[in-house]
């Protein structure tokens, strides 16, 4: 019933493959998610959170507890974000996408993130985190589209588990070196999509942002070429070859870190040619 | 307990005047080349089966590299350098409850400090309280210790990034990757007062996963402690062991995501020591065996 009022799932199970929840669910805020999980709660911020229930489960004896936690983010493209952002390990069969590895499941289903981690990984702590994981699944009725930008990567030569979406600064920060004072223009209104890439030679960065309108998208192709490129052709820095072009009024590719101009120009051809 | 290069005591230059660490005992603890000097001490024993902390070992663990750090035979002299009898001292440390600097650690600094001449009501151990804590507040000197960690913005939690609690809003600091942390190293009530660091080896965190940031299975156990006097060569050597640990576990060099890029832009720009390897006299002590550097 609160859980229903609060607009999450309304089951967070009571217990699941001999794990059972030692109390109620606490739940947090966008204020008070740093008490939880101190700075890290930044990340969710990033993508929208609007609220995080956290239930704790201790295991038979001799097992560690295992961590239930849901969040919910602003949109199902915010959901898929996160979920992109953290993923780890193997795919999993839970919610619409899932990982696991190092004893953390984590997946997404509409509007929800949710990651379930054992803290002592056993052979029994996976059985429960999955059940766990797939219960929660399961009292999510709802589901939620990828961004339509995710399938704007092209996926020849895409690093399997590479490809985040976002749509803050810090996010993009984490995976791709691009310096200070957001020079991409990535916010809210202007989310992206990056991916890893297999390229002759070894291995580069392809970002797509899709901007709000036309004159943001034209400052942000200035800031890029301003500090990346040499006036609009490729430019070497000390990790790679950075390129970049247009897909249309509001949408722009980038290439960095790629091992020589042609791989670089080769990548951002196949982004500005379209998916497969 | 092994030593595996020469004594170089006669070796150590003592220089006065390092700003932003402001010893005037110990200098900067340089070798007379100019290398930055850094101990690293490992000792199995230092973890127990269970994972426990040996609190007398860590304590003689920390003594003999702080002796061997400022080149002195006793600990105790080496600690009258670091402190004075009339100042005042933080502990800086780190209560990350997945993997917090072990309090036997603690104890070990506050005692050698009051054996130092230190005044007990002098001495203060705290992490997220330093702005509130009456003893931080009139600190005359700091000591600064942590684990060593990955970190969701600045790629490692390393004693560089161990000060933002000082700050009025770490998340000032997150940006690019962190790479302004040595700024901090520059302002009050920091600035000029870090009289040693000291980097947690005994079991550092390689990777990260999930919201929680941890899992057992991404520490290992090291049986380290790096010390010394400026951060930036201490996270350096640290650095690298994590990365080596990481080209192991992965099998294939998997570098540390977001780039812990702050910890060399702390040197080249804030003059918080040097990164290179080249510029680091690192002197070993004890357990030689998979050192991973």
């Amino acid at each position: 019933m609160i859980a229903a009022i609060l607009g999450l799932p309304p089951a967070l199970p009571d217990e699941a493959a001999g794990w059972k929840a030692a109390a109620p669910a606490d739940r947090y805020d966008p204020r008070t998610i740093f008490r939880y999980i101190d700075g890290h709660g930044e990340v969710y911020l990033a993508y929208g959170m609007a609220a995080c229930l956290a239930r704790r489960y201790a295991g038979p004896e001799g097992e560690g507890d295992v961590v239930v936690d849901v969040f919910e983010m602003a949109s199902p493209a915010d959901a898929f974000g996160v979920f992109t952002h953290s993923r780890e390990g193997e795919r999993a069969d839970v919610g619409q996408d899932g990982s696991y590895g190092y004893g953390t499941l984590a997946f997404w289903k509409g509007r929800y993130f949710v990651s379930a981690y054992a803290e002592q990984e056993t052979a029994r702590s996976h059985t429960a985190v999955l059940a766990l994981g797939r219960s929660v699944a399961a009292s999510i009725a709802e589901t939620g589209e990828r961004p339509a930008l995710a399938g704007r990567l092209p996926r020849g030569g895409l690093e399997d588990g590479s490809l985040v979406y976002l749509r803050h600064p810090r996010i993009l920060e984490a995976h791709v070196p691009v310096g200070p004072d957001n020079p991409l223009g990535i916010g809210p209104e202007s989310p992206a999509v990056t991916g890893r890439y297999r390229v002759e030679g070894g291995m580069a960065d392809l970002l797509v942002v899709e901007y709000a309108d036309p004159a943001a998208a034209g400052a942000a192709a200035a800031s890029f070429a301003r500090g990346f490129l040499d006036g609009d052709r490729p430019a070497r820095r000390d990790d790679g070859w950075c390129a970049a072009g247009g897909m249309g009024d509001r949408r722009r590719a980038y290439v960095l870190r790629a091992p020589s101009r042609e791989a670089a120009l080769g990548l951002l051809a196949a982004a500005k040619g379209g998916a497969p | 307990m092994t030593r595996s290069s020469t004594d170089r005591r006669g070796f150590l230059q003592v220089t006065g005047g390092a700003a932003a660490a402001g010893l005037l005992g110990v200098g900067r603890a340089e070798t007379a080349d100019g290398k930055a000097r850094v101990v690293l001490v490992r000792r199995r024993e230092v973890l127990g089966a269970d994972g426990g902390v040996n609190g007398p070992l860590v304590h003689q663990m920390l003594n003999d590299a702080v002796a061997a750090l400022l080149g002195e035979k006793d600990a105790g002299a080496a600690w009258r350098r670091i402190v004075d009898p009339s100042d005042v001292v933080g502990v800086k440390t780190n209560v990350w409850d997945p993997l917090r600097t072990p309090p036997e650690l603690e104890q070990a600094i506050h005692e050698e400090l009051v054996r130092a001449g230190v005044r007990p009501e002098n001495v203060a151990v705290d992490d997220r309280g330093v702005r509130s804590n009456p003893v931080f507040q009139r600190m005359t000197a700091l000591v600064n210790v942590r684990p060593m960690r990955t970190h969701a913005w600045s790629g490692l939690g390393t004693c560089l990034k161990n000060v933002i609690m000082f700050t009025d809003n770490p998340p000032d600091y997150h940006g690019d990757s962190c790479a302004t942390l040595g700024a901090i190293w520059q302002k009050a009530p920091v600035a000029g007062k870090v009289r040693l660091n000291v980097l947690v080896m005994l079991t550092p965190q390689f990777h990260s996963v999930g919201p929680h940031s941890f899992a057992k299975e991404l520490t290992w156990p090291y049986y380290g402690l790096i010390v010394g006097v400026q951060p930036v060569p201490v996270d350096a050597t640290g650095a690298r062991i994590i990365q080596a640990k990481r080209r192991l576990h992965f099998g294939a060099d998997r570098p540390v995501s977001p780039s812990p890029h702050h910890i060399e832009i702390a040197g080249s720009r804030y003059g918080l020591g040097p990164s290179d390897p080249a510029r680091i006299d690192l002197l070993r002590l004890g357990l030689a065996e998979d050192a991973l550097v």
